[in-house]
């Protein structure tokens, strides 16, 4: 079996965030990058399956010189080769161009299984695994919460459905997977395989190497701003009579919910 | 630097440290690796880690040695990894973000004491018997040296052991005390004489008459074993006598070096622990409206603990940088290889002390500083202060108490100096007529002044030798009243040395370089003060009886031409600015 997981690069939660000059983008200063969370449980996915019926887990990333790092995390952690894509070009994307890269790269490396995490720490759009697949072409699951293999050309998946509800379904490869945390419990990485790491390979893909003229958009950010808090209290006072007057007043011209 | 006291007699503008700025691809992951594990795995458990917990201890123990972190001294064969020490040291160091010292305690002992002995001593069979399943975490060891009549004093150990009359197991007889993972370990290396010989045995569970103790009720580490051992007729198998009869003393003692620059790792680590703590505290906590980080008390507090963590930091990476620049042509398939590690080892003894005692006194004073910071709610037992309080007490006291180190690292210096190991000789008379040597160094150099504050340092570190020599003779090493300020001068000196030799390595456009040279400032002010007290008082000493005035002139005439009027507060301000912005220590 042969798998690939997509991992994304993300600011750690307690990072600073502050908005760069261009107002799309962050400032990389005092920003502690790491790999996104839900990433990690598709990692730790992807190796378990392979532990148990062989085969070669490839990890695959999008970003800037810096995400080469989450490349290197996965290798340490036991997957067998990389693929990073970056280029100044590929700053900024939406995940229907990020998903269009990822299928030009992927397409033929004829993979049985593409696991991604459910949706990123940092943009939580949750769309990259879905149209991955639809450029694919293959079967597809959403926020996965336990996997059980079937056979050469199986896998059946338990999907996380609203208000508690689960629901195993059977999919025929290939097909791309997107992993709910705690599906499983996310292995650290040993010194050895730290060791190990250096002698993986690791292939970079830059705009050049891609035949793609452009890279389709279907959303722009047009401006990053951090939700200003608006907190207000107003006292009412008066005799009971005056404060249900005003406090109507409120409601029905102010709040607009009478 | 890869000579064991080489900062004694380098200047400022020669000679190489080693420092984190210079870790390998490898040791940043390493870093990161230790960092996640103790953060996900140690720190949620951190609290049930402070009660005696056997069952949890042993389940993260095994994982740490799944992971590595137990095998890093071990030989490959044996199923270790053989990684440098810079690496034994980013382990212990980073275990401290889990933020629990018992597990810390549990695990420096397995990987130090416990353990070193069986690899550098232990014969081949040994080594296939014992070491996989201690490196993997299977079993875990321990270290019983200490007997209720001998501590520090080694040789007036009582435990005796006699081979039986078949001639296949040694029987021994006797107490020892305070044993670190005493209650969990499945094998402990000991020691007792024979024929009146020191010798090292390495006990495990089939050992018949190891009696184990019940629990000691400690101050702190309260989730760490610690128990006597009785031995009762013993029966220890011949084969299980680590190294010749006789060979007691140099094991405990070379192993022993390790242990003390291992611990020094993990108070260094749990420096920085302490003020990030004390640090997200002062910014939680308001009073008179605003949080109590943003009074200038507090303020002063967080600029000198930055100051006390970074120095940790130097002195405890140049020293196992130091010992691995001297391996690094020594392969570990070598058959002398743990002979030469150890005698390098022991090279290093000023160093191995150093790391002991600058550590463990910068986590003692951030440790204070913290419970100061949380204020009422440092003393109470639901905030993290005073468990951290109890816990950093024992660091002063074991791997040799501090005042133990103060007397290797003056009278090692003293015996280095006597068997011209390194230049010290040389150094009293060239800096006799040259207090402030000219340094190729640019006059614009940011810490210029430093630098001669330093030589000056140097060439008064001499002069006062040279008087406690000419006065005391080698008889010095006896005489603890000058040992201790010499101890302390070699302490400062070593700081403010090595930390401008780290600052001075960091490239131009590295975004810590401006804000080390000031963390430099501030240590040299510092320590420089020490240093000159500490001088003062050993001249008064050496002239006891005659007029101090001849050398106190000379030494003050000498200062003056320094012309060094330093401005603390302008750098505490600076660091704290730095510290507020990154809002965790920033110079890893």
């Amino acid at each position: 079996m042969k798998s690939c997981v997509l991992i994304k690069q993300v600011p750690d939660g307690d990072s600073p965030v502050v908005i760069a000059d261009d107002q799309v983008s962050l400032k990389g200063e005092g920003i502690t990058w790491t790999t996104n969370e839900t990433d990690g449980y598709a990692l730790e996915e992807a190796l378990l399956l392979k532990e148990a019926h062989g085969g070669e887990v490839v990890v695959c990333t999008i970003g800037k010189d810096s995400a080469l790092q989450v490349v290197k995390d996965a290798l340490a952690k036991g997957a067998d080769r990389g693929i990073f894509i970056t280029d100044p070009k590929f700053d900024n994307l939406d995940s229907f161009g990020k998903a269009a890269i990822f299928a030009q790269v992927l397409k033929d490396e004829n993979f049985d299984l593409i696991f991604s995490g459910l949706q990123s720490d940092n943009s939580s759009n949750a769309q990259t695994g879905l149209i991955l697949a639809e450029f694919l072409g293959t079967s597809h699951a959403t926020m996965v919460i336990g996997t059980e293999w079937i056979d050469e050309s199986r896998i059946k998946v338990n999907r996380e459905l609203e208000a508690g509800w689960f629901r195993w379904t059977e999919l025929d490869f290939p097909a791309s997977l997107t992993i709910q945390s705690g599906i499983n419990k996310p292995r650290y990485a040993s010194l050895r395989g730290i060791m190990l790491m250096k002698k993986k390979p690791i292939a970079t893909v830059t705009a050049e190497d891609l035949a793609m003229d452009e890279i389709p958009a279907l959303s722009h950010i047009k401006k990053l701003y951090v939700p200003r808090k608006t907190k207000e209290t107003v006292f009412i006072s008066g005799s009971p009579e005056e404060i249900v007057t005003q406090l109507t007043d409120k409601l029905e011209n102010e709040i607009k919910v009478l | 630097m890869k000579r064991g006291g080489d900062f004694i007699v380098s200047p400022v503008d020669k000679g190489w440290v080693f420092s984190r700025e210079q870790f390998t691809e490898d040791h940043k992951m390493f870093v990161e690796a230790v960092r996640e594990f103790g953060r996900d795995r140690v720190s949620p458990v951190k609290e049930d880690l402070n009660k005696l917990n056997r069952d949890l201890s042993r389940e993260i123990f095994r994982e740490m040695g799944e992971l590595g972190f137990l095998g890093i001294d071990f030989p490959e064969k044996h199923g270790g990894l053989s990684l440098d020490k810079v690496t034994t040291t980013i382990v212990a160091e980073n275990l401290m973000s889990g933020g629990n010292a018992s597990l810390l305690v549990t695990f420096s002992d397995h990987t130090g004491i416990a353990t070193l002995p069986i690899i550098w001593y232990g014969s081949e069979e040994q080594k296939a018997k014992y070491l996989p399943k201690l490196a993997n975490g299977e079993w875990m060891g321990s270290f019983a040296l200490t007997e209720p009549g001998a501590g520090s004093d080694v040789m007036s150990a009582k435990v005796t052991a006699r081979l039986n009359e078949e001639g296949t197991h040694y029987l021994l007889n006797g107490t020892k005390i305070f044993v670190t993972n005493g209650s969990w370990a499945d094998t402990s290396v000991t020691f007792a004489k024979v024929d009146g010989k020191y010798t090292a045995f390495i006990l495990d569970k089939n050992c018949e008459g190891w009696v184990i103790g019940p629990e000691e009720h400690k101050m702190g580490i309260k989730g760490s074993s610690t128990c006597t051992f009785f031995y009762e007729d013993c029966k220890v198998p011949v084969e299980n006598r680590l190294g010749e009869v006789g060979q007691g003393t140099a094991i405990a003692l070379n192993v022993l070096y390790t242990g003390r620059y291992k611990l020094g790792a993990t108070t260094m680590g749990g420096s920085k622990y302490a003020l990030n703590i004390a640090l997200n505290y002062a910014f939680e906590r308001e009073q008179f409206n605003r949080p109590i980080a943003e009074f200038a008390m507090i303020k002063r507090k967080f600029a000198q603990m930055v100051v006390r963590s970074w120095e940790a930091d130097t002195i405890c990476y140049i020293t196992v940088g130091s010992i691995d620049k001297a391996m690094e042509n020594i392969k570990p398939d070598d058959p002398d290889y743990y002979v030469i590690l150890q005698k390098i080892i022991e090279d290093h003894g000023i160093e191995a002390s150093l790391s002991k005692v600058v550590a463990s006194e910068a986590m003692a004073y951030n440790i204070d500083e913290a419970v100061q910071i949380f204020g009422g709610a440092g003393y109470i037992e639901d905030y993290p202060a005073s468990v951290m309080y109890r816990d950093e007490r024992i660091n002063r006291i074991f791997e040799g108490t501090n005042e133990i180190n103060r007397l290797i690292i003056g009278s090692t210096t003293l015996k280095k100096a006597i068997l011209e190991e390194i230049p010290i000789r040389e150094m009293i008379g060239e800096r006799e007529t040259n207090w402030i040597p000219e340094l190729a160094l640019a006059p614009e150099f940011p810490l210029y002044k430093e630098a001669q504050v330093i030589e000056y340092s140097r060439s008064l570190l001499f002069y006062v030798l040279n008087q406690l020599i000419l006065k005391y003779g080698q008889d010095l090493k006896n005489e603890q009243w000058a040992l201790e300020p010499l101890a302390n001068m070699l302490i400062a000196l070593a700081v403010m040395d090595t930390g401008f030799k780290r600052c001075r390595l960091i490239p131009e456009n590295d975004a810590n370089r401006s804000a080390t040279e000031v963390v430099v400032k501030l240590s040299v002010m510092d320590h420089f003060e020490d240093l000159y007290s500490a001088a003062i008082d050993l001249l008064q000493l050496v002239s006891k009886g005659t007029d101090s005035r001849v050398h106190l002139d000379k030494v003050e005439a000498q200062k003056k031409l320094l012309d060094y009027v330093p401005d603390r507060i302008a750098c505490q301000q600076t660091i704290v600015d730095l510290l507020y912005r990154h809002k965790q220590y920033f110079l890893d």
